[in-house]
């Protein structure tokens, strides 16, 4: 069997990446919507975006702070899944301190400070529950997963900052 | 797609086309995973495969009065997503050029072996191809254009686009191949 041969015969087996779903409808219906009632907006809305930023930037300290003060729970269990704790911990302080220094509007961001928020809760919940009736590995895959996710959240957000930094020097070069 | 399916499909465009975003929702469940893919392996890259998603899907719901029903949804959506991964690929400087005057065959082997692979290293394996080879590959392969539309949408010659083919089947090749042996020499 060619190349040609095997892609034709496994063609719908080779969609293999699972976006996040929700997160691109996230977007998608918000650019939809905002279309539509783009109309009815006028001074209205700067006040809105001014009352969202103040919000936005005081949860996002808030929950930035969080994250930091995060207590290592696998370091009484394991020395390679603390040694890979205090790694994820490192990346999501210097990824927090990077988003902190930014000088933009949290609002323009589409990943949402309440997914953050969430996992934060979710690992603090799974780390106290690993505390009190000792270690798991399912808890211990949860917890590993959950601190992934919060890094590619953070991740998400530099990269959104990044390219919005660009739209507005764009912006500016026009 | 079979006529049950076209016919769901046509109510949710109808119901779309008046606004209503619960069938905009269900269109794009089912076709956001194709689409992603389809546009991963063009763009190679994570974030701008969501960046381009997202614009193809708010482009054609815009757009879905533009749709007159000659293909079928998923066609006429995949068009907007190839045609903004291209562009996509344009914005960063990427220009394909008249690369080489090498004289390659470009008719399909018929006696290579193609190893047995999972569908995962073959995805891996095109994603790490230089991008003019993988841009190329996938648009014949994947999505079946034929030489003369490829150079066409790239703005190069028919040559370019068969020796840019067989130049991207022969690194892929030799990518799967490498990573069956790394994997064998693990297995030992």
């Amino acid at each position: 069997m060619n190349l040609e041969s095997f892609v034709r015969k496994n063609r719908n087996k080779l969609d293999v990446e699972n976006p996040d779903e929700e997160y691109l409808w996230t977007g998608i219906s918000q650019a939809i919507g905002s279309k539509r009632s783009k109309k009815h907006f006028g001074l209205l809305r700067y006040a809105a975006a001014a009352s969202i930023l103040f919000f936005i930037s005081i949860t996002v300290a808030y929950f930035i702070g969080k994250g930091n003060g995060q207590q290592m729970v696998f370091s009484s269990i394991d020395p390679k899944l603390a040694n890979q704790e205090a790694e994820f911990k490192i990346q999501i302080n210097s990824y927090s301190k990077l988003i902190q220094q930014a000088s933009i509007n949290p609002s323009q961001l589409a990943t949402n400070n309440s997914e953050i928020q969430y996992i934060d809760d979710l690992i603090e919940y799974y780390s106290n529950d690993l505390k009190q009736n000792g270690p798991n590995p399912k808890l211990i895959n949860s917890l590993m997963d959950l601190y992934q996710k919060k890094i590619m959240l953070l991740e998400r957000m530099l990269n959104e900052i990044e390219k919005s930094k660009d739209h507005e020097k764009r912006k500016i070069n026009i | 797609m079979d006529p049950e399916t076209v016919d769901i499909n046509s109510k949710l465009i109808e119901r779309a086309k008046l606004g209503d975003q619960q069938a905009m929702y269900r269109l794009y469940k089912t076709y956001v995973q194709a689409m992603y893919n389809t546009c991963i392996r063009i763009v190679a890259n994570q974030f701008d495969a969501e960046d381009i998603i997202q614009e193809s899907f708010v482009s054609a719901f815009n757009n879905l009065n533009s749709f007159r029903g000659d293909s079928t949804f998923g066609v006429w959506l995949k068009r907007i997503v190839i045609n903004k991964s291209l562009n996509a690929l344009k914005k960063k400087k990427h220009t394909f050029t008249e690369l080489d005057n090498l004289q390659v065959a470009y008719e399909e082997s018929e006696d290579e072996d193609f190893p047995e692979v999972l569908p995962e290293t073959i995805h891996q394996a095109i994603k790490s191809l230089p991008e003019k080879a993988r841009v190329i590959l996938n648009l014949y392969l994947f999505e079946g254009y034929l030489h003369k539309e490829i150079a066409e949408m790239l703005e190069i010659s028919e040559s370019t686009s068969k020796s840019q083919y067989q130049r991207a089947r022969k690194l892929l090749q030799e990518k799967i191949r490498k990573e069956l042996s790394v994997r064998q020499f693990q297995g030992n």
